[in-house]
C-alpha cells in the first residue's frame, strides 16, 4: 500500500481519482488546490503526488517547484495530470521537476499503469 | 696585378673593389651573390655601389634602400641581420618593386633569395648584402675578428665611400672643363669629352659615338688607338641590341664581366668590366650619342661612379646641342649678310625692270645693276639676233663713254655661243689661255683678269649675253646671283616680245568670242530649263505641285502648247492622267483615262521604254485617237519620253504642238533627263506617302501604349497592396505609394538601387525574402512558376506579408514583383482564434475526463457486475466520448498548425527504421483490437536518409495507417511501401483494400471536416481533420501528398507522400509552394 497525495480542483474528477486509486489499494489524500497539496505532502510524506495544472490559489507548476526545491520533499515523485496538453505546457511541467505528464482524459487502466513504477514496490 | 692592399690610388682603385668583393664573399660560404650599399655618411638612404653574382646589377642603380629597411637598420645598429623568406615577404609588403628588381638583376628564377645576410661596414657607412637561393642555404655571419681583419686593408676605400672627397674634387675639375666643350670645333668635341670623363671615371679604354640619322659614328677613341677600330666606324641603331637598350631605357648598361671588343660589340670577359652611357636629349629623349668605357678588371665600376658617369653623359648632351647651336649660329651670321646683299640687288633690279617694256632700256638697266652688284670693272652686253643669219650686236657698255668692244662675227664665236645657249653662267679663270673666248678677246684690249659670261635666255629664246670682268675671281654665290639677274632680264625681254604678239592676237580673239557666245546662249537656255525642272522636282514632296510646276516650266520655256504626265497603276488597265499644263489639265490628284496600256504611245513608253517623236501626226500610221479624245482636240506634233526608274517605266511625259514640227535632238535628250527626274520624284513622293502613313500608324500605336502604361501606373498607384518591381539585374524599378507607406520609405530613396541593398534596411527579418531573390537571380528559369512567401516585421511592430514572384515574358526573365500586404490584423485575429480554440479545447476536456473516467470505472466492473445491456450502452457512451476527445485534439493541432505555432524541426532521419517501428506498433494494435487485417511492408533497402522532423513523420504515417485500418473491413490488406522517388525525394505509400474514395471526393478529402458519404466513414469515429493535418505537415517538410483510388470498394486507396532526401545541407526553405 502506498500513500498518494492528489490535487485536483474539479470535485467530480477528484472523487474519480480517489475511487480508482483506493480501489487499487492505495491510501489517498485528496486536496482541491496547490497550496493544500504542498501542505499535505509535507505532513504525509507520501510515495507519489498527482497534480492538476490549473488550480486556484497555487497552480500545479508552482506546487511542484516548491516540493522539488524543498530537500525534504524533493525525492517524492510528481505526476501532472492535466487537460492542457500542448508541447510548451508539457515542457513547463517537466522543467518544474515532475517525473511524468499525463494529458486528460484518461482511462482508469491507463492511469494505474502510469503510476505503477512509483507505487508497485510498496508493500 | 698590383697589390691594392698596399697601394690605393685613383688608377688602381677598381682593382681594389674587385679584390674587396672576392675577400668578403670568401668569408660567407654559401653566398651566391654579394652587393655593397653605401649611405654616403649621412643618415640618408643606402645607394648601390658594386656587386658580384648578378647578371644585371645596374638595375639597382636607381633604387635606394630606405633607412628603415633591414639594410638601413643593420647599418644603424651595426649588427648583422638575416632575412629569411618570411622577413623578405614583410619587406615586400611596403616595397613590392624589389621582387621585380631582383628578378631583372639576377636574370633567373626564383627572383627572391631564400636567405639574405646583411653585414655592416661602419668605416665606409656601408653594408654588404649576401644572398643565397639554395633552399637549404645557411648564411652565417663570420667571426667579428675575421670580418674586421678582412676589411682592414680596404679602409681607404671606406673613406672614399664615406666621404666622397676625391670624387667631389674630380667633379669640380670636370665642371671647370665643360665650357671648353662649347666652342670646341665639332670634330674635336667627343675627344675632349672623353678626356674630361677620364678625370672623374678613370678607364683603360673608351670610345665615343655620335648619332647621325639612324647610325652611330665613331668620333673618338682612347686607349685603343692602335687597334683595328677605324674612326667613322658606323653602327646601325636598329641592328644593335646594346644601342636598342640604351635608346629605349636611357639608362647606363653595366657589364660587370664584359668588355668592348674592337668591333664594339660588348662580350663577356671574366677579367674586364665595361659601361655604356647613353647621351640623350633631355627634352625629346632622343639618343644623340654613346660613351663606352672599359676597365681591365671585373666588377670594376662603383655605383657612385656610374651615377657620376650618367650625370656627365646627360650634361654632355646639353653641351653637344649648345656646341651645335653655337657652330650653326656662327655660320648662319656670315651667310645671312651675303644673302641680304644679293637679295637687295635682285630686288632693285626687278623693280627697275617693271618700269619699261622697251628692249634697249631693259638691257641697259640690267647691265647697270649687274655691274654694280658684282663691283665689276667693265660690263658689255651683246644682243643676239637671228634674222636669217645669226649676228651679235653690242647694246650696252659700262662704264659709259668707254669705247664698245668691237663686234665679233657670230660664226667666229659659234662654239662659245652654243655653250652659252645652254643657259649656264661661264666663269673664265684665265681668259688669255681659254680657247672658248679667244674670238671675243681678239676684239678686246688684251688685259682681262677674271671674266664672267652671263647668257640672257637659252636655246631658242636666247637674247644675247653679258660680259663682266674684274680683278678678283667670281665665287659661286656671285656667279649664281649674276645668273639669276641675267635670267630676270631674259624673262622681261621675253615678256616684252609677248606683249607685242598679244596685241595683234587680241582682235582675232574678240571675233571668235562673239561666235562662241551665241552657241553658249543655246546651251545656257537648256541648262536653265533643266535646272528649273530639277529644282521643281527636288523641291517638294507634294507630287501634284512637283509635276504641275515642272510642266508649267516646260510650257513656258519650250515652243509647246500642251504638256502632260501619264502614269500606270499596278491594278488598272488604263493609263492614269497624273498632271497637265497648257490647254487642258486633269483634276487635282489626277484622273483616269480611257487610253489602254496597249495604245501605240503607251506601248512605246511602257514596254519599249524609249522616246517617241511624231513630227507630223497626220502622217503617222498608228491611231492616236485616244489622245485627242483625252485632250479634246488634235495636235500636229507629239513627243513622248518614258518616266524611267532603272529598267522600269512608270509612265510618260508627253508634249504636243499644234503645228507639225521637227524636234531638236538635244531637246529630246533633255526631256529624257527630266523624265527620269520625274520618275524619281514620283517614286519619292509615293515612298513619302507610305512612310507618312506608317509614321501615323506608329504614332497612334505609341499614344495608345502610353495611355495603357499610364493606366497601368494609375492602377498600381491606387492598389492597397504595396508593390515592388525589380528588373532582371535586381534593380528596383517601381515602388508604388502603398509600398512607400507600408515600408515607411520614399520611392526616390530606393529607385534604381539594388533590391538587396534596400532589404538591408530590414535586417534579418527580410533575410528569407532576400535569399529567395538571390536564388532566383542565379537561375531564373528554374523557378519560373514559383512564388516565395515570407513575413517581415517592421520597427513599428507591424507584420507584413511579402509574396514574391518572378516575371517572365516569353521565357525571358524580366525581374521580380513583390506584393506587400499589412497582415498585422490577420495575425492578431489568428492569435486570438488560436487562444480561443486552446481554451475551448481545455474547457471541453475537463467534462470529457469526468465522463470517460466514470464510464471506464463502470465498464471495468469496479462498482459491481453490470448487465450486458448496461455494458453495451456504456460502451456507446465511451466510444462517443473518445470521438469527442479525438476531435478536440485534432482541432487543437490544426489550429496550431495554421497559426504556425507548430514548428518543424528537421534533422537527418533514417526513414527505413522509423517506418518499420511504426508498422510494428500498428501490428500490435491490430492484434489487440482483434481486427483481421494483414499489415505488409515493402520497403526498398537501403533507403536514403531523409531530412525531416521524426516526430511529425511518425504522426503523418500513423494518421494514414489509422485511416487505412478504419476504412478497411476485416480480411483486407494494408501495405506500407517506400522507395527513392527521384534525385531529391523519397516517396512513402500507404495502400489499403478498403472502401476507396469516389473520384468526385478525392479533391475534398484534404479539406477540413470533409468526411464523404460512405456509411462506414460516417460510422467510424473520425473527425475530418486528420488528412488536413497530414497535408499541412507533409508540406511543411517540403514534400507533397496525393492519393490514387478508383472509388470501388475492395480496390481501396493509396496515399503517397514525399520527403526530401538528406543532402547534408538544408534544402529550399519553407514557404515554397
Amino acid at each position: 500500500m502506498a500513500t498518494i497525495v492528489v490535487a485536483e480542483d474539479e470535485k467530480d474528477i477528484r472523487e474519480l481519482l480517489v475511487f480508482i486509486l483506493e480501489l487499487a489499494g492505495h491510501r489517498v489524500v485528496a486536496v482541491p488546490d496547490g497550496a493544500q497539496a504542498v501542505e499535505a505532502v509535507r505532513r504525509e510524506m507520501p510515495d507519489l503526488v498527482i497534480l492538476d495544472v490549473r488550480m486556484p490559489h497555487m497552480d500545479g507548476y508552482d506546487a511542484c517547484r516548491l516540493l522539488k526545491q524543498d530537500a525534504r520533499t524533493a525525492h517524492i515523485p510528481v505526476i501532472f495530470l492535466s487537460a492542457r496538453g500542448q508541447d510548451s505546457e508539457v515542457q513547463t511541467g517537466l522543467e518544474a521537476g515532475a517525473e511524468k505528464y499525463i494529458v486528460k482524459p484518461f482511462s482508469p487502466e491507463e492511469l494505474l499503469k502510469e503510476i505503477a513504477p512509483f507505487v508497485d514496490a510498496k508493500p | 696585378m698590383p697589390q691594392p692592399k698596399e697601394v690605393l690610388d685613383a688608377q688602381t682603385r677598381p682593382y681594389a673593389w674587385h679584390l674587396l668583393l672576392q675577400d668578403v664573399r670568401q668569408l660567407v660560404p654559401g653566398a651566391q651573390a654579394v652587393s655593397l650599399w653605401c649611405s654616403g655618411g649621412q643618415q640618408g638612404p643606402l645607394r648601390f655601389q658594386t656587386a658580384w653574382g648578378f647578371q644585371h646589377p645596374d638595375v639597382f642603380l636607381d633604387v635606394p634602400l630606405e633607412p628603415d629597411s633591414p639594410w638601413g637598420l643593420a647599418l644603424e645598429t651595426l649588427q648583422p641581420r638575416i632575412l629569411d623568406r618570411s622577413q623578405w615577404q614583410i619587406f615586400l609588403l611596403s616595397q613590392p618593386q624589389w621582387a621585380d628588381l631582383y628578378e631583372q638583376a639576377r636574370g633567373a628564377q626564383p627572383q627572391l633569395p631564400q636567405r639574405t645576410l646583411i653585414l655592416p661596414w661602419p668605416q665606409a657607412a656601408s653594408v654588404f648584402s649576401f644572398d643565397a637561393w639554395e633552399p637549404d642555404a645557411e648564411l652565417r655571419p663570420p667571426a667579428p675578428e675575421a670580418w674586421q681583419d678582412a676589411l682592414r686593408p680596404y679602409r681607404f676605400l671606406g673613406h672614399v665611400l664615406a666621404g666622397w672627397s676625391a670624387f667631389a674634387r674630380a667633379i669640380a675639375g670636370a665642371l671647370d672643363a665643360f665650357p671648353r666643350l662649347l666652342t670646341t670645333a665639332p670634330e674635336e668635341f667627343f675627344s675632349t669629352a672623353l678626356d674630361i670623363l677620364r678625370t672623374i671615371l678613370p678607364y683603360d679604354r673608351a670610345t665615343a659615338w655620335m648619332r647621325e640619322g639612324d647610325v652611330l659614328v665613331l668620333r673618338a677613341v682612347r686607349g685603343m688607338e692602335d687597334s683595328a677600330v677605324a674612326m667613322a666606324t658606323r653602327l646601325h641603331l636598329q641592328d644593335h641590341p646594346l644601342l636598342q637598350t640604351l635608346q629605349t631605357t636611357r639608362r647606363p648598361v653595366w657589364m660587370p664581366t664584359g668588355r668592348l671588343l674592337p668591333e664594339i660589340h660588348p662580350q663577356d670577359s671574366p677579367s674586364h668590366s665595361c659601361l655604356s652611357l647613353p647621351v640623350f636629349e633631355e627634352a625629346t629623349g632622343r639618343l644623340m650619342g654613346v660613351l663606352m668605357v672599359e676597365r681591365d678588371v671585373p666588377y670594376g665600376f662603383l655605383g657612385n661612379e656610374i651615377r657620376m658617369g650618367t650625370r656627365f653623359a646627360r650634361s654632355l648632351a646639353d653641351f653637344l646641342s649648345y656646341n651645335q647651336a653655337f657652330q650653326e649660329a656662327h655660320q648662319t651670321r656670315v651667310t645671312l649678310q651675303q644673302r641680304t646683299h644679293y637679295l637687295e640687288a635682285l630686288y632693285r633690279l626687278s623693280e627697275a625692270l617693271t618700269q619699261t617694256l622697251d628692249p634697249q632700256a631693259l638691257w641697259r638697266l640690267a647691265s647697270q645693276h649687274i655691274h654694280e652688284a658684282l663691283r665689276a670693272q667693265r660690263t658689255q652686253a651683246w644682243a643676239y639676233e637671228e634674222n636669217g643669219q645669226a649676228s651679235l650686236r653690242p647694246v650696252v657698255q659700262i662704264p659709259e663713254g668707254t669705247a664698245p668692244l668691237p663686234a665679233p662675227s657670230a660664226t667666229e664665236v659659234a662654239p662659245l655661243l652654243s655653250i652659252l645657249k645652254q643657259g649656264q653662267a661661264l666663269a673664265i679663270l684665265q681668259p688669255t689661255r681659254d680657247e672658248r673666248v679667244q674670238g671675243l678677246l681678239r676684239a678686246g684690249n688684251g688685259h682681262t683678269p677674271y671674266l664672267l659670261l652671263l647668257p640672257v635666255g637659252q636655246e631658242d629664246r636666247f637674247h644675247g649675253f653679258l660680259w663682266v670682268e674684274r680683278e678678283t675671281a667670281f665665287p659661286p654665290e656671285e656667279q649664281h646671283l649674276a645668273q639669276t639677274m641675267a635670267r630676270q632680264l631674259a624673262t622681261t625681254l621675253h615678256n616684252a616680245q609677248l606683249y607685242q604678239i598679244s596685241q595683234s592676237l587680241t582682235q582675232d580673239l574678240e571675233r571668235r568670242v562673239r561666235e562662241r557666245t551665241r552657241a553658249l546662249e543655246q546651251e545656257r537656255r537648256r541648262a536653265q530649263l533643266l535646272a528649273h525642272a530639277f529644282a521643281e522636282l527636288a523641291g517638294s514632296l507634294d507630287l501634284d505641285q512637283i509635276l504641275n510646276r515642272t510642266l508649267e516650266t516646260l510650257v513656258d520655256e519650250l515652243p509647246v502648247e500642251q504638256a502632260l504626265v501619264v502614269v500606270t497603276r499596278a491594278d488598272q488597265e488604263h493609263l492614269y492622267w497624273r498632271a497637265g499644263r497648257g490647254h487642258k489639265r486633269p483634276a487635282y490628284g489626277g484622273e483616269p483615262t480611257s487610253i489602254p496600256r496597249e495604245d501605240t504611245v503607251a506601248r512605246v513608253l511602257l514596254r519599249e521604254r524609249v522616246p517617241l517623236v511624231i513630227p507630223d501626226t497626220d502622217h503617222y500610221p498608228e491611231p492616236l485617237e485616244p489622245w485627242w479624245t483625252l485632250l479634246g482636240r488634235r495636235y500636229g506634233s507629239l513627243i513622248a519620253v518614258p518616266l524611267l526608274i532603272g529598267a522600269e517605266s512608270l509612265g510618260g511625259l508627253v508634249l504636243l504642238r499644234e503645228a507639225p514640227s521637227t524636234w531638236d535632238v538635244d531637246d529630246v535628250e533633255m526631256l529624257q533627263t527630266i523624265g527620269m527626274q520625274m520618275a524619281t520624284a514620283i517614286q519619292n513622293a509615293e515612298l513619302f506617302e507610305i512612310i507618312q502613313e506608317q509614321a501615323e500608324n506608329l504614332g497612334a500605336l505609341f499614344r495608345q501604349q502610353q495611355i495603357e502604361a499610364q493606366r497601368a501606373k494609375a492602377i498600381l498607384d491606387s492598389v492597397a497592396d504595396g508593390i515592388v518591381v525589380t528588373d532582371a539585374h535586381g534593380t528596383i524599378t517601381l515602388l508604388n505609394p502603398s509600398a512607400e507607406r507600408l515600408l515607411n520609405i520614399r520611392a526616390q530613396q530606393v529607385l534604381g538601387r539594388p533590391l538587396d541593398h534596400f532589404l538591408g534596411i530590414f535586417g534579418p527579418a527580410a533575410a528569407q525574402w532576400m535569399d529567395a531573390i538571390q536564388l532566383w537571380y542565379q537561375d531564373p528559369t528554374a523557378y519560373q512558376n514559383e512564388v516565395a512567401e515570407t513575413q517581415i516585421e517592421t520597427e513599428g511592430g507591424r507584420v507584413l506579408s511579402v509574396r514574391l514572384a518572378p516575371v517572365f515574358l516569353k521565357q525571358e526573365f524580366l525581374g521580380t514583383v513583390s506584393v506587400i500586404r499589412d497582415i498585422t490584423h490577420h495575425i492578431e485575429v489568428d492569435r486570438m482564434k488560436s487562444a480561443f480554440v486552446a481554451n475551448v479545447s481545455h474547457e471541453l476536456r475537463t467534462p470529457l475526463t469526468a465522463i470517460k473516467g466514470y464510464v471506464e470505472v463502470l465498464l471495468a466492473g469496479m462498482t459491481g457486475e453490470l448487465t450486458d445491456r448496461q455494458k453495451h450502452f456504456l460502451t456507446i457512451i465511451r466510444n462517443h466520448s473518445d470521438r469527442l476527445v479525438n476531435l478536440v485534439n485534432d482541432l487543437l493541432d490544426l489550429s496550431r498548425l495554421e497559426a504556425g505555432r507548430i514548428r518543424i524541426e528537421p534533422e537527418k532521419v533514417e526513414l527505413e527504421s522509423l517506418l518499420r517501428d511504426v508498422v510494428r506498433d500498428f501490428r500490435r494494435r491490430i492484434q489487440k483490437e482483434k481486427r483481421h487485417l494483414d499489415l505488409q511492408e515493402e520497403i526498398e533497402s537501403p533507403l536514403p536518409a531523409v531530412y525531416a522532423d521524426p516526430k511529425r513523420t511518425e504522426q503523418i504515417l500513423a494518421n494514414l495507417l489509422e485511416n487505412a485500418i478504419r476504412y478497411t473491413p476485416d480480411g483486407g490488406t494494408i501495405t506500407v511501401r517506400a522507395r527513392r522517388y527521384d534525385d531529391n525525394f523519397v516517396v512513402v505509400a500507404v495502400q489499403d483494400t478498403g472502401i476507396g474514395i469516389a473520384p468526385e471526393d478525392q479533391d475534398k478529402v484534404f479539406e477540413r471536416f470533409y468526411r464523404g458519404h460512405h456509411p462506414l466513414v460516417l460510422a467510424s469515429p473520425g473527425t475530418g481533420l486528420g488528412l488536413p493535418i497530414v497535408r499541412q505537415l507533409v508540406e511543411m517538410q517540403g514534400g507533397r501528398i496525393w492519393l490514387e483510388s478508383e472509388g470501388i470498394p475492395g480496390k481501396g486507396t493509396t496515399f503517397f507522400f514525399t520527403i526530401p532526401i538528406y543532402t547534408g545541407q538544408e534544402p529550399f526553405p519553407e514557404g515554397r509552394t
